[in-house]
């Protein structure tokens, strides 16, 4: 074959790349301009409002629960998984290991600023009451409205067993370990 | 338990379940690292953590997980380092031209059907924290990924570094894999800044900054190459100057706003090919680099992965989609652009799936792709399943398409271009592995013998197996597996030119190849040379039991050809022959042998010795045996005896006989195989009571003619 500097070779990699840059920037100013992905939700929301029978400790009017209940969001576009944790009030629950290596007992769809999650939660540490004799895989689903651009906020209405709560729930952004890393 | 510990304790089951997995795929005749990621993958929530999640928990807490995220980072960025410097100008040097375009069209094609794919996939699984351009660019970026290094191991692996698939591929490999490197770095630069025009400072510092590498690095580099000459070592200063170079240059491209490995990926790149110098850092980096830090890169990135997020029929349709973009483009580019080169149908399909490799370093892709959010854990999963099915699939498509026969032909000999002129039937064929040539030139000797002396009537093939025994080291890449065939050549040369007689020296045509499986290469080889025999040395085990299970036991398991097994006690001479006959078709093969070596040399002479005791008759010889001896020449049937011996004990009489000859035959006893015996009770006692030269016989096939290339009127066909 002859040299890849002739006039014919560089004239197939120029129309080459040539055509391939065009086809993506039309792609991408296609994309930019029509496609819309769903806000991100990603996030641990706190929720506020103490759930019957777990554990919040005895506390004084004004000063927070020892406990509170955490909704992982772990978010992949429409699509969503997530877990209900009760952790300690002090603790730190924004870092993005917190959730690495577990499997999430909650899947569901973000749709028009709705999201819908169902699925099982472990809280050993509540008390449920005898229709929840087990309180490792608790049936729960999670219905509520994102508030805000960014989102900042969820309101909405959990069922866990035959336990109803109306929440409220403030979102703290997961940071990542290292910048990118 | 201290955070320390319990990183201790993970790095422990990492290690161990990497080994242990990696060995597993090995033996499923799979690049290690494959089985690596897996264990990667198990270990985390795909499998660990839904089986015994409580367990999971409490190994691998969130307050580790970023010392292991710490420690991957360091792996990843010296084994980038070990990449750039395995990449070596001497791959770009086969057919640059078919390459360029092969490699550009490889990249292009996947790059728009990913970019396409985007289109489907942005909104289903993305978010809007992450613009379109940047996912799109991403998503290409991901789909035109070759793994060069795990390529550059399935080609040493199959023996194609020095065919022109191999070399076409490696020099595609080579440019796809730096044009891919641009592509990721130009992608992530978009991701962090989210635009293109925002990305073109951090685009113009990249290529400074390589300008930079390229000259003034490089001449300085060049400078330590020449110290490393004069003093002709690998001092701990001078790899420390260069380990902390790479750390350097590691910490300027993620200032820059690219990413660390590309730093870390440069100055390997740079680093002059200074034989000596390359091979000595890359054995002193991999060792910990491969077998401490890699695994723990394979077990972070495992723990991201959630294979349980495909938990509907429609995700695993768009992970088929994936799949098929992946595949299809890479396949279909490569497959195209070759046979427009004009590659024959069959090597463009084999370069294809050749280049649709992708292992670890779309691993390390998708990882930063997740870290920077650009991608999300779901579409980080379907990308994984991906880069570890095109692996996968990778030898056993290449065998289908080129299969080894294929390989052998293409590798064909000059020497053995002149066989064809006569029936390749008529060519006696002995195959002799040989696993160290200075010590083994009596069993290639006796080869000779076997063959004769007239050309184009018999072939004698060495074959030296070299052994690589972990597949992902250095030396397991092409050029210095190029190095060490040729370093055997050598010594097989040198072998080949003491033999005598010299007229014998054109028979003999070594084989020298990477292989794995010893015993099941030899097999294989033996299979596709259709050799008529395989000749093989054995010593007897050190720790001994006389067990069936060294490399001579697992030839004569696998081998479906008829075997000899060389029992070597020094002699000079072979003038004196020694069959101490019991009928069976074993032992018809010794005779068989016996005849061909006194056809070649008129000074030999056969004893054909039979025992008789009080209760017993002598063997009979064969029906089939005694026609052939009415065919013989007259002069060689004068040089044959037949003694009747009085004894109750036939081996001890055989010992005794043994004593006076150069060379004894033997056919395995029948029970050969069973009972932990190699060769069957009899045989195993006298390759150590024997006092000649032993050769054992064990006939697999009754049709093969060992005599029909000698005595050409011969019907002998036991």
């Amino acid at each position: 074959m002859s040299s890849h500097f002739q006039p014919k070779s560089l004239l197939f990699y120029g129309v080459m790349i040539g055509s391939v840059t065009i086809l993506f920037r039309l792609t991408s100013a296609y994309g930019e301009r029509h496609l819309k992905a769903p806000p991100n939700v990603n996030g641990h929301y706190l929720i506020n409002e103490p759930l019957v029978g777990c554990p919040e400790g005895d506390y004084p009017k004004g000063e927070t629960a020892s406990h509170r209940l955490v909704l992982v969001i772990q978010q992949s576009g429409v699509y969503l998984n997530g877990t209900l944790t009760l952790v300690e009030a002090e603790s730190d629950t924004s870092q993005e290991n917190a959730s690495l290596g577990k499997q999430p007992s909650l899947t569901g769809r973000w749709q028009e600023g709705q999201i819908t999650l169902s699925g099982t939660a472990d809280l050993a540490e509540c008390q449920l009451g005898a229709q929840d004799s087990t309180n490792s895989a608790i049936p729960l689903t999670v219905a509520g409205s994102l508030i805000g651009e960014p989102v900042t906020e969820l309101t909405g209405q959990l069922t866990l067993g035959s336990t109803e709560l109306t929440f409220t729930a403030e979102r703290e952004v997961i940071e990542t370990t290292l910048e990118g890393h | 338990m201290s955070s320390i510990v319990l990183v201790l304790l993970q790095v422990l089951l990492v290690i161990g379940l990497s080994r242990l997995v990696g060995l597993g795929f090995r033996s499923l005749r799979q690049p290690l690292v494959i089985g690596e990621i897996v264990a990667g993958i198990m270990l985390g929530p795909s499998l660990f953590g839904l089986v015994a999640p409580e367990v999971a928990a409490t190994l691998f807490p969130p307050e580790t997980i970023p010392f292991l995220n710490i420690l991957s980072q360091v792996g990843l960025i010296f084994f980038m380092f070990l990449i750039g410097l395995e990449l070596n100008p001497r791959y770009l040097q086969g057919q640059l031209e078919v390459a360029i375009l092969t490699s550009h069209v490889s990249i292009v094609v996947p790059f728009s059907l990913g970019a396409l794919l985007a289109l489907l996939l942005y909104p289903l699984v993305s978010n809007d924290s992450v613009s379109f351009t940047a996912f799109a660019l991403f998503l290409g970026s991901a789909m035109s990924i070759t793994a060069f290094p795990v390529l550059a191991r399935i080609i040493t692996e199959n023996n194609l570094q020095g065919s022109r698939l191999g070399t076409l591929a490696l020099t595609c490999a080579a440019v796809d894999d730096v044009t891919a490197w641009c592509l990721l770095a130009a992608a992530i630069a978009v991701t962090r800044t989210n635009s293109m025009i925002a990305a073109l400072p951090t685009l113009i510092f990249s290529a400074l900054y390589i300008a930079f590498m390229v000259t003034v690095g490089r001449s300085f580099l060049k400078r330590l190459s020449k110290h490393y000459d004069r003093t002709g070592k690998l001092t701990q200063s001078l790899l420390a100057s260069i380990y902390m170079g790479v750390v350097a240059s590691a910490l300027i491209t993620e200032v820059i706003g690219i990413h660390l490995i590309f730093g870390a990926f440069l100055l390997g790149a740079v680093m002059p090919k200074n034989d000596g110098l390359t091979r000595e850092l890359a054995l002193k980096t991999e060792d910990f680099v491969l077998t401490f830090l890699l695994p723990i890169f394979f077990a972070y990135s495992g723990l991201r992965t959630q294979i349980g997020l495909l938990n509907t029929p429609g995700l695993w349709l768009l992970c088929g989609a994936v799949l098929l973009v992946a595949i299809g483009g890479k396949y279909i580019g490569t497959y195209v652009a070759g046979r427009v080169c004009g590659l024959q149908q069959r090597e463009a399909s084999a370069l294809g799936w050749l280049m649709n490799t992708r292992g670890l370093t779309e691993l390390i892709v998708l990882n930063i792709g997740l870290s920077l959010g650009v991608i999300s854990p779901l579409l980080f999963t379907m990308l994984v399943i991906m880069a570890l099915v095109t692996t996968f699939m990778t030898s056993p498509l290449l065998e289908w398409t080129y299969s080894k026969d294929l390989i052998r032909q293409d590798l064909v000999e000059p020497a053995e271009i002149a066989e064809a002129a006569i029936d390749p039937a008529m060519i006696y064929r002995i195959l002799v592995p040989v696993a160290n040539p200075s010590t083994q030139q009596g069993l290639v000797q006796l080869a000779v013998a076997i063959a004769g002396t007239e050309p184009l009537r018999a072939v004698v093939h060495p074959l030296n197996l070299i052994q690589l025994d972990q597949d992902y080291v250095f030396e397991s890449m092409p050029a210095e597996a190029e190095r060490i065939v040729a370093k055997q050549q050598a010594q097989l040369q040198e072998l080949i030119q003491s033999l005598e007689p010299v007229s014998a020296q054109s028979l003999v045509h070594p084989i020298v190849r990477i292989g794995h499986d010893v015993a099941r290469e030899t097999a294989l080889i033996a299979s596709i040379d259709q050799a008529d025999l395989v000749l093989v040395g054995w010593h007897r085990p050190a720790f001994s039991d006389n067990r069936l299970g060294g490399r001579v036991g697992q030839i004569l398991s696998t081998a479906k050809t008829d075997v000899a097994v060389f029992v070597d006690r020094h002699s000079k001479k072979l003038e004196k022959l020694l069959v101490p006959y019991i009928a069976n078709i074993h032992n018809d093969l010794g005779l068989e042998l016996a005849l061909r070596i006194m056809v070649s040399n008129p000074n030999c002479y056969l004893t054909i010795l039979r025992v008789a005791s009080n209760d017993q008759q002598p063997s009979e010889l064969s029906y089939e045996f005694r026609s052939v001896m009415q065919q013989l020449p007259t002069d060689l049937r004068d040089r044959i005896t037949f003694p009747v011996l009085e004894s109750s004990d036939f081996l001890q009489a055989a010992v005794e006989a043994s004593k006076s000859v150069d060379l004894t035959i033997a056919g395995a006893s029948r029970e050969w195989g069973i009972e932990r015996q190699t060769l069957g009770y009899y045989t195993d006692q006298l390759a150590v009571h024997c006092q000649s030269s032993l050769l054992i016989t064990r006939r697999y096939s009754k049709v093969t003619p060992h005599l029909t290339s000698i005595l050409p009127y011969s019907s002998y066909s036991p």
